[in-house]
């Protein structure tokens, strides 16, 4: 996916678009089986390049359809998050400028404590964007953004992390030359004492079965260990609310273990928002998506009513 | 009654040879720092033969050992070889304190030469005081210093430019502009350029200080040609100045310029083409082109010992008449037991130097020199213009330091003494 | 078995995976050269001594290194921009008020100047978010920037209190270290001295390593690993990066202050491009991930480096930058660390031939 991200980078300009979004959505429709592992090369999570790739033409901005909210929430004046609501976080009128090319446009979005939320979209779309200005990567060009009853939108992100926001990157990265078990303590030890440490690390590597390479450095791990190492770690947090970008390279059966893991988390009552380009794993575990086209919302929806949408289907397949 | 007339009784026998072994035990227990009149004389000598000094420091260390060599060529010291502890401390300043503390403390010398900038003598005399070690500087320097345990053999800055200022001012007119290395010796040169300024009826119209790194000139020089003055009065120092003399050429920087610091330490009149030093004039106790025939036979030896040998600079024949007077004390004082040598050279003591004969001035630790004026012309040829025994005064006549009567380890400054000297009342 | 459980209850806070040497044979194998080195001045006398803490005091400066750039990923230049401003401020402290007293405090004083001006050079780094590299020709600079300025101030107008700053030729005759008042106060000179500096180095060598390997050395460690990651987790990582190159800057001042009281003698040399490498070569040479490796590489450079030009050599300086080149192409973990992994190696061989059984872990 990312492979195909970059090129959307340097074939920006007017109709290539029709060209690029054809590839994706050969991807977009089918199983992920697809994907290459050389696919995650430049998507480091403080890269520049994942936010270029993310860009949509403006052309195609134009193209697309106004946002419409079938779930019948209107986009609030004032901030209505955390206790006494139901919504954990809440955007309003997000907005995010890099030099004249706008990624996000004046986006309202929402997430309820608990909730599962799936963010698909074409490339370029916006939704890497969207997940960094949530978690304070980036600074939203104007725009607020609301999590758990603050005003976070000038918070720095280990503020946001504190407050219980956490991210599992599209790379995993966790501490190649540390240890699993290192890896794990970094989380743990934020909200453990010195004299529980250790039996709360072992708890957590437990959790994501990883307990018999508890000293096994991490870069050592494969793939699919090393996602589920990430996950632990954030989990490990206690967040009230996990972003995640969907892992590059894995097989089927890795897949599946990082979607019984989010589900397992769900079920515990962390939201989650996942980008995800495989319809059958968003049709598996989401509540509700989140369709993102140009920076905007296009569409929200249960799975199904996104699936038979006509509109959604015509903006992976390209424009008029 | 019987005993005595019987001559040397056991009694008296004891007693005398018990007096003659108690001596002798007594000579070897205070042997001050030094080895006490044993096998070998050790004599000190850390000059700079690598880094920022190289060029000063290498004639030094060649001359001492020169001097070295014909002492032992003629029994030594006290009929004791000499041997040398001469290490290279590299022109850094932390390492003359270690070698200084190594040489004192392992070696046990018996007199240290060292150093080559006041910089270096400031950073280890302390080190010298603390350990009451009998020390030659012999660079010439900015004068000044009343120290029990330091004698300095160069020229002071009111000896030089004692010699070669009233000669400009005579010469060429009045107005003078100063340029001096931005350190202690260059700052307090300039202080003695004012105070000699006064009493000559000239006037100091400008003064630059340049860090000793500094190898652009640029700036200096414009800043020269619009102060105009009669002449100029360059106290350059160290490799990195040197480029002042070919770039004040190429910009067309005529004006007469009076020195005491080049031409005689670092031999640029060889080192770059003419005519870089033209109409430079220096006053210094020693140029290795006196023409006088002691000198030249001098020079003569020194060539042998060393064929590729650069020059012959001015503190390198100090170093050499210094390690010689040193000879003549420690046998006068039949040891090499520091205190005494020390005394011994404060009662003064003429000195028979390749530069002429000269006196060692025992109160204030300082020599009479024989000052010349030399003048480079523009093919590089040395003159001598004018030359008269200077001697030491600042010390002698307007602190009034006494080595003799009071133990001092200080360095007096002009701007204590002489109002035109302060810089802070400008 | 009362005493071995003590002993192994008490070395705990100091072991961990941060640090080489987790073993009781390596702690028995430091208390047998700690004695060494205490007992060195009875058995060398006290100008050897002397001699020797001047190593000793420059392995506390390369510590400071280690600790910000081996465990935390920054790379600076500008220790001795602290190990000089805690020298000086001692220097015009102790100078201008002449007393035991003050000479007593000044030490404190002085680390703790030096500890401040890295809290205002580590905030506008890091809080003005420079990046990796531009830290480090920062800190260069500001080291180069000093060594100009002092430099220049030869004049007798540069004057703090009494004391002249002196330009190039530095200020001379700095006291001693004295700890106490009046006449009750002891100066430490020769012997005494080193027994201090002693004292000092292994206390911080100590202090740091419970320091790495507990959960803030964790942090550091992370931080120097993937800064981004680490924020991801919770962490300001600029606040540990300002907190470490404070720490960092206290130590080089503690060093600083040894040094001025060494050789009662400071000089703009300290600011110097020279010297402001030096460090970079003892910790990279030694294993920068080492504590034990800088402290190592540190004493054993200093002390060759002394040798070569008391022989007057004119290769002095070739000879170790030969040194350093070839140790860094060859060793570029540090020759500590790849010496210990050579003794684990065989270690690990020695264990498998005796026939027990498998993985004998440390």
């Amino acid at each position: 996916m990312t492979a195909t991200d970059t090129n959307t980078d340097t074939e920006r300009t007017d109709a290539s678009t029709a060209k690029t979004t054809d590839a994706l959505s050969a991807e977009a429709t089918e199983v992920a089986d697809a994907t290459t592992p050389d696919a995650s090369a430049d998507a480091a999570p403080d890269g520049g390049t994942t936010d270029a790739s993310d860009a949509a033409d403006p052309e195609a901005v134009a193209a697309g359809t106004p946002p419409s909210d079938t779930s019948g929430r209107q986009s609030p004046a004032v901030a209505a998050t955390g206790p006494g609501t139901d919504t954990l976080l809440q955007t309003d009128g997000l907005t995010k400028r890099f030099g004249g090319f706008t990624a996000i446009d004046d986006v309202d979005f929402d997430v309820e404590a608990g909730e599962l939320r799936c963010l698909i979209g074409p490339n370029g779309a916006g939704k890497s964007t969207l997940l960094k200005l949530i978690t304070g990567r980036h600074d939203a060009t104007s725009g607020a953004i609301y999590y758990d009853g603050a005003d976070i939108t000038d918070r720095r992100p280990h503020e946001r992390v504190d407050l219980g926001i956490g991210m599992k990157f599209q790379v995993p990265s966790v501490f190649d030359e540390l240890t699993a078990y290192e890896n794990m303590r970094l989380s743990v030890q934020r909200t453990h004492a010195d004299a529980d440490l250790d039996e709360a690390i072992r708890d957590a590597l437990e959790r994501i079965d990883l307990a018999e390479r508890a000293t096994t450095p991490a870069g050592e791990l494969s793939h699919g260990q090393q996602g589920r190492l990430e996950i632990g770690m954030a989990a490990a947090l206690e967040p009230d609310l996990l972003l995640d970008e969907p892992v590059a390279g894995l097989s089927v059966e890795e897949r599946n273990e990082v979607a019984d893991l989010v589900t397992e988390l769900n079920g515990d009552g962390i939201a989650f928002i996942v980008i995800e380009h495989d319809i059958d794993f968003v049709a598996n575990i989401a509540d509700e998506v989140t369709v993102l086209h140009g920076g905007e919302v296009f569409r929200e929806g249960s799975i199904e009513a996104i699936r038979d949408d006509d509109e959604v289907r015509r903006i992976y397949l390209g424009g008029e | 009654m019987t005993e005595q007339r019987s001559g040397l009784s056991r009694r008296s026998f004891l007693a005398t040879g018990g007096a003659i072994g108690g001596a002798a035990l007594a000579g070897c227990l205070t042997g001050g720092g030094g080895s006490g009149g044993e096998e070998t004389v050790t004599l000190g000598i850390i000059e700079d033969r690598s880094g920022n000094f190289a060029l000063n420091g290498t004639p030094k260390y060649n001359a001492s050992m020169l001097a070295i060599e014909e002492l032992n060529e003629e029994g030594g010291i006290l009929g004791n070889e000499i041997e040398t502890f001469a290490p290279d401390p590299q022109s850094d300043n932390q390492r003359y304190q270690q070698l200084t503390r190594q040489a004192i403390n392992e070696e046990n010398v018996d007199a240290l030469w060292a150093g080559y900038s006041s910089a270096t003598r400031e950073t280890i005399r302390p080190i010298i005081d603390q350990n009451e070690q009998l020390y030659f500087y012999t660079t010439q320097y900015e004068g000044g210093v009343c120290d029990s345990y330091t004698f300095c053999m160069g020229a002071t800055a009111r000896q030089q430019l004692g010699s070669v200022l009233p000669y400009m001012v005579e010469n060429f007119g009045s107005d003078i502009y100063t340029i001096a290395a931005d350190y202690n010796f260059g700052q307090l040169s300039a202080d003695w350029v004012r105070v000699l300024a006064d009493e000559n009826d000239a006037n100091v119209i400008g003064e630059e200080f340049i860090p000793l790194s500094v190898t652009d000139f640029g700036s200096t020089i414009n800043n020269i040609q619009e102060a105009d003055p009669d002449f100029v009065m360059a106290l350059l120092v160290g490799a990195n100045h040197t480029s002042f003399w070919n770039q004040r050429t190429s910009a067309g920087l005529d004006v007469p310029m009076g020195t005491s610091t080049v031409m005689a330490q670092g031999y640029q009149h060889k080192r770059l083409d003419p005519p870089a030093m033209a109409n430079v004039y220096g006053g210094f106790n020693y140029m290795e082109e006196i023409p006088t025939d002691r000198n030249q036979e001098f020079v003569e030896r020194y060539y042998e010992k060393f064929p590729d040998a650069a020059y012959i600079n001015e503190e390198a024949v100090n170093n050499y008449f210094s390690i010689k007077m040193y000879a003549r004390a420690a046998e006068a004082v039949g040891s090499t037991n520091q205190a005494d040598i020390i005394e011994e050279l404060e009662t003064g003591m003429d000195v028979s130097a390749p530069e002429g004969d000269i006196s060692l001035q025992g109160p204030v630790h300082h020599m009479t020199h024989n000052m010349r004026v030399f003048r480079c012309d523009e093919n590089h040829n040395i003159t001598v213009e004018d030359e008269q025994l200077i001697p030491e005064q600042f010390l002698s006549e307007t602190v009034g330091c006494n080595l003799r009567e009071n133990e001092e380890t200080t360095q007096y400054v002009p701007a204590d003494y002489y109002e035109e000297a302060d810089a802070t009342q400008e | 078995m009362g005493l071995g459980d003590t002993f192994d209850r008490l070395r705990r806070p100091f072991e961990g995976p941060n640090t080489l040497g987790n073993s009781r044979a390596f702690w028995v194998g430091f208390l047998v050269v700690l004695a060494g080195l205490v007992g060195y001045p009875i058995g060398f006398g006290s100008y050897a001594a002397s001699s020797a803490a001047l190593y000793l005091l420059y392995a506390i400066l390369a510590l400071s290194l280690t600790v910000i750039w081996g465990y935390t990923g920054i790379l600076s230049f500008g220790q001795v921009v602290f190990f000089g401003v805690a020298g000086y401020s001692f220097a015009l402290i102790s100078m201008n008020l002449e007393s035991a007293l003050a000479t007593t405090l000044a030490l404190p004083v002085a680390v703790g100047l030096a500890t401040l001006a890295a809290l205002v050079l580590g905030y506008f780094m890091f809080y003005g978010e420079v990046r990796d590299v531009y830290v480090t020709i920062l800190t260069l600079v500001v080291a180069l920037v000093l060594n100009t300025f002092m430099a220049q101030t030869a004049g007798s107008e540069w004057t703090v209190g009494s004391v002249a700053l002196g330009g190039f030729n530095g200020i001379p005759a700095i006291p001693s270290l004295t700890f106490g008042v009046g006449e009750a106060a002891v100066t430490l000179d020769g012997s005494a001295f080193y027994w201090f500096t002693l004292a000092a180095l292994v206390a911080s060598y100590l202090g740091l390593r419970a320091l790495v390997n507990g959960r803030f050395g964790y942090t550091m460690v992370a931080t120097r690993e993937d800064e981004d990651r680490t924020e991801m987790l919770g962490y300001d990582v600029r606040r540990v990066k300002l907190l470490v190159f404070a720490l960092g800057g206290a130590l080089a001042g503690l060093s600083g202050v040894l040094y001025a009281t060494w050789g009662n003698y400071i000089s703009p040399s300290v600011f110097g491009i020279t010297f402001a490498s030096i460090p970079v070569v003892w910790v990279a040479v030694g294993g920068r991930r080492s504590l034990l490796g800088a402290i190592v590489a540190t004493v054993v450079i200093e002390w060759f480096r002394q040798q070569l030009s008391a022989t007057g050599s004119q290769y002095a300086l070739i000879i170790v930058g030969v040194v350093l080149l070839a140790a860094i192409l060859f060793v570029p973990e540090g020759v500590v660390p790849r010496l210990d992994a050579a003794l684990t190696d065989v270690r690990d061989r020695f264990a498998t031939n005796a026939d027990t059984p498998e993985g004998t872990p440390e």
